[in-house]
């Protein structure tokens, strides 16, 4: 069979057959879709690895990094058997305990996220397929060869067009249909195993995400991983509130697509010529890439907040991390809400065969709240059309109050407190309302960047006070105005980037790759994400971000007011600073871990998926930074960067996953590995402590963040610029040296020059010795020991 | 702090109810909680980041850390970025992250006090933030059976063995002030 995957099903055509039992005429036989691949690199151990097939690497994992839980609830509910009490090592019905509860709960979660991420590759293929049909080729420009990194390492074969994908997709819902298999009453049943599902089916969805955003750069006109993209607006005052505007809150961008194509094709021109597109959460980072004019609103936590502005004249949610209350809360602002995806539909009626003038004229004459359109092209006349017939309508209709109605709200406040108990971050909402109803508006405002937007505090209040409201009303003036710069998603990181950077990175001279990823669910006013992005790139680490953190970074400024995008270059080099896109960018960075060990060190890739995560655990000084995440899909992305050996910090809240990956340093067992040239044993100290971890402050973060970065194969020189950062950073935040020196300095070499006298002094006080072996080929594989003792 | 304070033992963040088991809080916290540190054979107390940020009339919850140690000896684990309030009043604290010292507790051979046999058999909490010390609480109500746990913290945290009631902090104050007087 020629070059590639072989299309659609083989059919084998019979003009005429004879048996003794048998006989046919023009029987046609179709036999599915057969994996035929060129031999691009010999086949690794592990193409498409079922659930079992890496489980010995994952107890490698696990044996450094052993699950650390901490129950949400002591109870299963999960059958009716229940409510089954686990605490303290009681069993349930089932025979389970709270500790394979635990795994099992970040198994279905990882489950979770893994089948959002692959619903939405597959449902953004149909659209695209319909398009572009299946043999548009995947190409990513002349300086990103190694096309799909991921789905080549675990899936074994190179996809050349996007009707290849489709074959990629089946296979990862085979895999998540397996493993949330695994979390039904009575089947798997000890936490390890449970972790070891869930760390398969993460690295599956960072197939699916690599899938999902492949397809939409390669036929959509993406940048194709342009360190140059452009700066484009984000903030809720970067629309022109004169225009009418269709606002998109989601993760799948087709209908936005079609919204702006109905724009050209129907003499609107551009986003922000007639009228405004706007998104909010990753849809808005997708269609920024594909019309730079579009805006991006912001992260999730100012969804109700725009929507209570009543900007919007038409909103259209398409999939993920949307509040499943905007329908109700658009109808209070007259804005019609039209869903595009079958995942949320809300309850509105199905008008996909209705004509579209039929549609608007329901909308704008307000017979229903919304509708269902599951035709993308649909969804993009409908959109226009009702924003431009409804935005004279319905040009004062908001539900925020005014300044001067402040007061009048906060004065029915009791003062009982019940909406800072239900705060997720314990705000002080009852003392800057009980302020407010005084005439002082002052206290309010300042939550503005605090507030995560979850509207519980309205939700306990007795007194029904719209305190989510409120802190944007007494914000006003920064609600209306705020308007930062953000670069547009790039997508890929080059290989020729790799070229330049692998060896600095392996062997520790550009001290890290940091990766701000995740949700809005932030413990510290969003602006940290910035100032710690800030803080790396400055220092000279590569940063990459994805997501609302990407966002998040944006509202960052810097003492002569500009944005970090603003300051540092969108390349993948040392100081740079990356947006590489939206959730299902995530594996842009995870695929630049596994480039450096295939482009620059030239490791085998296909198949080869235990190998190349030895590599990146060893020697990539990597560590992702989920600093608000909330989502499954943040727990099956931070898991999939696990497998693969990158650590991850999350914020205080993420001890609600459930689970961390800890190690015990003193356990020094679990800290060796093989010296590859020699087959001894080593103690490698620290590098890295812990694969997930979680910061309770910005500063314990940060931190944490240039220690995880240490690698056992850094350079002497490697290691002292590792360490000069992680001294400079603890000493600045506790005060002192960090009490963990003597294991990381291998030799005086490693020692930052600029601390040299005071680390000198503080290792003979310590009684350190230099380490025997500091300079090692390290592996976990004991496969890979190329001599024998 | 609001003036009508939530009921004393519910949960302190709404819908923190964990199962079945949840702290106990005796009429006479201060006391009760003093008497058992005083059995206790090798207590331990966990700071967190509000040990810097709360100010109760003019004290720092630091100082009252501090009192409670050296009224009984009793070793201080500086979590986060405590550690440099610490220092700038000489005192000796084990600097830990709150995950990384819970992890370690439920190991029943493990004592940050070398001169005292392990395990610890009762840890305090002090200062941490309600939702982070509520889930390194669980994790010791669920994997470490031979140690004991009490929040000294003006929320009633549900994961404890043992809470202070929600309350304002005049009384929170009264109530570390007891606390202290009776260790």
């Amino acid at each position: 069979m020629e070059e590639g995957l072989r299309k659609g099903p083989v059919k084998l055509l019979v003009k005429d057959l004879r048996t003794g039992t048998i006989q046919a005429k023009d029987l046609e036989v179709m036999i599915g879709r057969l994996a035929m691949e060129e031999e691009w690199e010999p086949q690794g151990p592990t193409p498409f690895p079922g659930m079992h097939s890496l489980r010995s690497w994952d107890l490698k994992l696990l044996n450094r990094y052993k699950p650390f839980y901490a129950p949400f609830c002591d109870m299963c509910c999960l059958c009716t058997y229940g409510k089954c009490d686990l605490t303290a090592g009681r069993r349930g019905a089932c025979g389970i305990d709270i500790r394979a509860q635990q795994g099992r709960i970040v198994l279905l979660a990882c489950c979770i996220g893994a089948a959002t991420h692959t619903a939405h590759a597959r449902h953004l293929l149909e659209y695209l397929l319909r398009k572009y049909g299946e043999d548009h080729p995947i190409d990513l420009g002349r300086e990103v060869e190694c096309l799909m990194p991921h789905t080549m390492l675990v899936c074994g074969i190179k996809p050349k067009t996007i009707g290849d994908l489709s074959y990629i997709l089946n296979y990862c819902e085979e895999q998540v249909a397996h493993c949330l298999a695994a979390t039904h009453t009575g089947q798997e049943g000890n936490a390890l195993d449970f972790e070891s599902k869930a760390l398969h089916v993460s690295m599956v969805d960072h197939v699916a995400m690599e899938v999902a955003d492949v397809e939409q750069i390669v036929t959509l006109g993406f940048p194709k991983g342009d360190p140059n993209a452009p700066l484009t607006e984000i903030g809720t005052g970067c629309v022109d509130v004169t225009k009418p505007l269709v606002l998109c809150i989601g993760h799948n961008v087709a209908p936005g697509i079609e919204i702006v194509d109905y724009m050209r094709k129907n003499n609107l021109g551009l986003p922000g010529e007639v009228m405004e597109v706007a998104g909010l959460c990753c849809t808005a980072h997708d269609l920024t890439r594909y019309s730079e004019q579009a805006k991006i609103i912001g992260p999730m936590s100012h969804e109700l907040r725009f929507i209570r502005s009543g900007i919007a004249d038409c909103i259209v949610v398409d999939e993920q991390c949307i509040r499943t209350d905007a329908v109700e809360e658009a109808w209070l602002t007259k804005t019609p809400v039209i869903a595009a995806n079958e995942r949320a539909c809300y309850g509105l009626p199905d008008l996909t065969e209705e004509p579209v003038e039929v549609i608007v004229n329901k909308l704008v004459n307000r017979e229903i709240k919304g509708a269902v359109i599951f035709d993308p092209e649909k969804v993009g006349a409908v959109a226009t059309l009702t924003a431009l017939r409804m935005q004279p309508l319905r040009k004062k209709y908001k539900t925020i109050p005014d300044l001067n109605q402040i007061k009048d709200a906060a004065s029915k406040c009791t003062f009982c407190g019940k909406c800072r108990r239900n705060c997720p971050w314990n705000l002080p909402t009852d003392e800057a309302v009980n302020a407010a109803a005084h005439g002082n508006i002052e206290p309010l405002a300042r939550l503005y960047d605090y507030c995560v937007g979850c509207g519980r505090c309205e939700e306990a209040c007795p007194q029904h006070i719209p305190i989510h409201s409120l802190i944007t009303a007494a914000a006003d003036r920064k609600f209306k105005t705020e308007k930062y710069k953000v670069r547009v998603g790039r997508g890929p990181v080059l290989d020729t980037e790799i070229r330049d950077v692998g060896a600095p990175i392996v062997l520790g001279e550009i001290p890290g790759v940091v990766a701000y990823v995740g949700c809005a669910n932030w413990p510290s006013p969003l602006q940290d994400v910035g100032r710690m992005a800030y803080e790396f790139a400055r220092r000279g680490y590569i940063v990459t971000a994805t997501g609302c953190s990407a966002m998040a970074i944006a509202y960052y400024k810097d003492e002569e007011g500009r944005s970090p995008y603003e300051v540092f270059p969108g390349g993948f080099e040392r100081g740079g600073l990356l947006n590489v896109g939206s959730c299902v960018s995530n594996p842009h960075i995870s695929d630049a871990c596994i480039k450096i060990a295939h482009i620059y060190a030239r490791r085998k890739l296909r198949g080869n998926y235990e190998e190349i995560a030895d590599y990146v655990l060893n020697r990539v000084g990597a560590c992702g930074i989920a600093w608000g995440a909330m989502s499954q899909k943040a727990a099956s992305i931070a898991t999939g960067f696990n497998r693969l050996g990158v650590p991850v910090i999350i914020g205080p809240q993420g001890l609600k996953y459930r689970r961390l990956y800890l190690g015990r340093i003193e356990d020094k067992e679990s800290f060796s590995v093989w010296d590859a040239r020699t087959g001894q044993k080593v103690f490698i100290g620290p590098a890295p402590e812990h694969l997930v971890y979680i910061a309770e402050t910005v500063e314990e973060c940060m931190v944490w963040t240039a220690k995880l970065c240490i690698r056992p194969n850094d350079t002497t020189k490697g290691r002292m610029i590792k360490l000069t950062h992680y001294v400079e950073l603890y000493k600045r935040f506790y005060g002192r040296l960090p009490k963990d020196l003597p294991m990381l300095v291998r030799t005086e070499a490693d020692i930052p020059i600029t601390y040299k006298d005071e680390v000198l002094e503080f290792l003979k006080a310590e009684g350190w010795e230099p380490h025997p072996q500091p300079s090692i080929d390290p592996t976990l594989l004991e496969r890979l020991v190329r001599v024998k003792v | 702090m609001s003036s009508i304070l939530p009921p004393r033992t519910s949960p302190y963040q709404t819908a923190n109810i964990p199962g079945p088991q949840m702290a106990l809080s005796p009429d006479k916290a201060p006391t009760v909680f003093a008497t058992m540190v005083k059995r206790a054979k090798n207590p331990l107390l966990i700071v967190g980041k509000y040990v810097l940020e709360f100010d109760l009339e003019g004290k720092k919850l630091i100082e009252y850390a501090i009192e409670i140690s050296k009224k009984k000896n009793i070793p201080i684990v500086a979590t986060t970025t405590t550690l440099k309030g610490f220092i700038e009043r000489n005192y000796p604290v084990v600097e830990m992250s709150l995950v990384d010292i819970v992890n370690r507790l439920q190991d029943p051979t493990f004592t940050v006090t070398p001169d005292k046999e392990p395990p610890h058999d009762l840890v305090l909490f002090l200062g941490i933030t309600y939702q982070f010390a509520s889930q390194g609480l669980s994790t010791l109500k669920h994997f470490a059976p031979h140690l004991r746990t009490i929040t000294l913290c003006k929320w009633y945290h549900p994961n404890a063995n043992w809470s202070f009631p929600n309350m304002d902090d005049k009384e929170w104050k009264k109530m570390l002030e007891e606390f202290i007087q009776a260790l």
